[in-house]
């Protein structure tokens, strides 16, 4: 199926986790309970996740769907003192990719980076007549190399540096420099022409 | 004047970048301010919606009804070559209890009803009922198959493997609490677990029964041939289809089966490992079930190509005649599968192949909807849901296959008063179906 990245869920380096958390961890995989609190408090940037990778709810429900069905099991096999949102997002990131080439035979991946599976993203100019500047800003994004734009999905998703290198299967200096390069995309597309008036606001 | 260096310049971005996700930003020296307002815009460009609530409520509902939940593999001392499995699989073990019957249970059990045994009947009846069925070959046993050696268990951890096979290694039946799920079901109905599984050539699985539990399990090869290998007692009863009386096989015997065949394994043991190995060419197929309140069967796959987990309510066991159905219903590309739930109806549907797509149908309820998808090898429990009709859609190119089973038994008045049978040494030849 998928020939990206296995998952691997004693690679990841310990990062900061809340006692309460890394004790759900550890009963969650015999104890549906704990499972559930963690589900609810991960569900929703999960789901978000999805969504800005995939770019239509019922792709995103599939996809959360899927995520942590896979999580669960999968659990029994997470060692409990690693970060238990680095090891979800490896899943979630691994599933959305599936998913994209799971219907490749329609659009590469690199288009559904440009736009989504479900609902092909409108021409820029239409952009430039309906999307406000944040949405403008969601569009440059989607213009970046594929790699820097998941990276910056899951800086968006809220994840530190050390565990999108978990996520992303990057050195911690490979993210950083990668991010790094990705901002100055970013500012040099809102320099251009088209998107002037957003760099100023950004100024 | 500071001029920071590109990894300072690079770093302090990492650091401002850090500080903004942990909602205090903190501008380190040798930021670019317009980089930070950058950050910042980046960090509030996200317009996702958030998950309707409805949505989040009815896959929890899902993942608690069909979740795996388990405990670790044990090593057994017996079985050869399992010196290198993994031993990451003991990470945190003994926080990996399943949960056992509630007292609730446990006292109506000791109301009259010998839960043990009347699984076990149920079992043989189960087994007697697809032995009707199955097919086909049959080799000898000549009594000398403990001498043999069978492989060693490959650990998926220690391979390359695909990543669907990785995250989905391990299995287990799920745990669920028929009092809290079915809260409308019969009295004195307990659950059932089933597992079909598929090995391709030279595969092991390990099948693994919690230390303490006591479960009475039924494996039936359904294609193919298996050697089996567990370190409890197992006893013969279908044999090519044909139902027999009870064999017993003493424990740390390699007992070889063929398609049609059927085992229930001795149910006083306090821990149990299975191993089940494909020694033919071709791939093979076997229905495990775990009867009746077992949330402790685990099942551990070395590979895992085709997978089914169910779990259902099932009625008291009782020696009545039960008659149990398995049909694989296919699903034409961009076709649409109804089926109807109904209160105290024994029927439920597994995925086997393909996915399928909930969907509305005109003057359905509102609300009246499954999860979103069904996918392989997600089991779709569908008697957790309310009843009335329900549709799914296939919208792949592919057909989509399920299997339906059934069950169809004689109404029982009051499981108190149902005696308590032994292992039964034979057992009466009742019908099933199978549309393979």
């Amino acid at each position: 199926m998928s020939g990206n990245a296995m998952l691997s869920p004693y690679s990841f380096q310990s990062t900061a986790q809340s006692d309460d958390e890394l004790d759900l961890v550890r009963r969650a995989a015999g104890d549906p309970q704990a499972f559930a609190l963690l589900y609810r408090q991960y569900v929703e940037s999960i789901y978000r996740y999805c969504y800005r990778r995939l770019g239509s709810k019922e792709a995103s429900e599939d996809a959360t769907q899927i995520i942590f069905e896979k999580a669960i099991a999968a659990l029994p096999r997470i060692d409990p003192n690693s970060p238990f949102r680095a090891w979800l997002f490896t899943i979630a990131h691994n599933t959305v990719i599936d998913i994209a080439r799971a219907h490749r035979h329609a659009r590469t991946l690199d288009d559904i980076a440009e736009f989504t599976i479900f609902d092909p993203a409108p021409t820029p100019e239409d952009m430039a007549i309906e999307l406000d500047e944040r949405d403008r800003l969601s569009a440059l994004i989607r213009q970046l190399p594929d790699r820097e734009r998941r990276l910056l999905d899951l800086r968006i998703a809220g994840l530190n540096d050390r565990e999108i290198a978990d996520v992303m299967g990057m050195s911690h200096g490979a993210v950083r420099t990668a991010q790094y390069r990705a901002l100055q995309k970013l500012k040099g597309m809102m320099a251009s022409d088209t998107d002037r008036k957003l760099a100023h606001v950004l100024a | 004047m500071y001029w920071p260096s590109q990894r300072q310049r690079e770093s302090a971005v990492n650091h401002y970048w850090n500080s903004v996700v942990e909602g205090a930003p903190s501008a380190p020296a040798g930021l670019d301010r317009g980089l930070a307002g950058l950050i910042d815009a980046v960090a509030a460009s996200d317009a996702s919606p958030k998950p309707e609530r409805a949505f989040v409520d009815r896959l929890e509902a899902h993942l608690m009804g069909q979740a795996v939940w388990k405990s670790p593999v044990p090593q057994p001392d017996y079985l050869p070559g399992t010196e290198n499995v993994s031993s990451s699989r003991s990470v945190a073990n003994d926080s990996r209890r399943f949960r056992l019957p509630g007292s609730g249970e446990r006292s109506r059990l000791k109301a009259g009803l010998s839960w043990f045994s009347a699984q076990a009947a149920f079992v043989v009846l189960l087994i007697l009922i697809a032995g009707g069925i199955a097919s086909i070959y049959l080799l000898g046993n000549d009594g000398e198959e403990g001498e043999r050696e069978i492989p060693a268990v490959v650990d998926s951890t220690d391979r390359a493997t695909p990543v669907d096979e990785d995250v989905m290694s391990t299995l287990a039946a799920a745990d669920i609490d028929p009092e809290v799920m079915f809260p409308g079901g019969p009295e004195g109905w307990t659950e059932a677990h089933f597992l079909l599984v598929e090995l391709r050539p030279g595969e092991t699985n390990l099948i693994t029964f919690c230390e303490g539990c006591q479960t009475p399990a039924l494996m039936m090869v359904m294609e193919g041939q298996v050697d089996l290998s567990i370190n409890g007692p197992v006893y013969r009863v279908a044999e090519r289809g044909e139902a027999r009386t009870p064999e017993k096989t003493e424990g740390k015997q390699l007992i070889q089966l063929h398609a049609g065949d059927a085992v229930i394994f001795d149910i006083h043991i306090d821990s149990a490992t299975e191993r089940i190995v494909n020694t033919s060419n071709a791939n093979a197929q076997y229905l495990l079930g775990a009867l009746p309140r077992n949330p402790c069967v685990q099942v551990t796959f070395a590979n895992l190509p085709k997978l089914f987990t169910i779990s259902r309510p099932l009625p008291p066991m009782t020696d009545a005649p039960l008659g149990l159905t398995i049909e694989e219903i296919t699903i034409d590309p961009h076709s649409r599968f109804a089926f109807e739930i109904t209160d105290g109806r024994q029927e439920l549907y597994l995925l086997s192949s393909g996915a399928l797509t909930a969907v509305t149908a005109e003057g359905q309820e509102p609300g009246n909807r499954l999860t979103s998808s069904w996918r392989v090898p997600t089991g779709m429990q569908v008697d957790r849901y309310p009843a009335g009709s329900y549709f799914f859609q296939n919208d792949a190119e592919e057909p989509a296959k399920l299997y339906r089973l059934s069950v169809a038994y004689d109404p029982v008045s009051d499981p108190a008063t149902i005696e308590s049978p032994a292992m039964p040494e034979a057992c009466p030849t009742l019908p099933m179906i199978f549309d393979g």
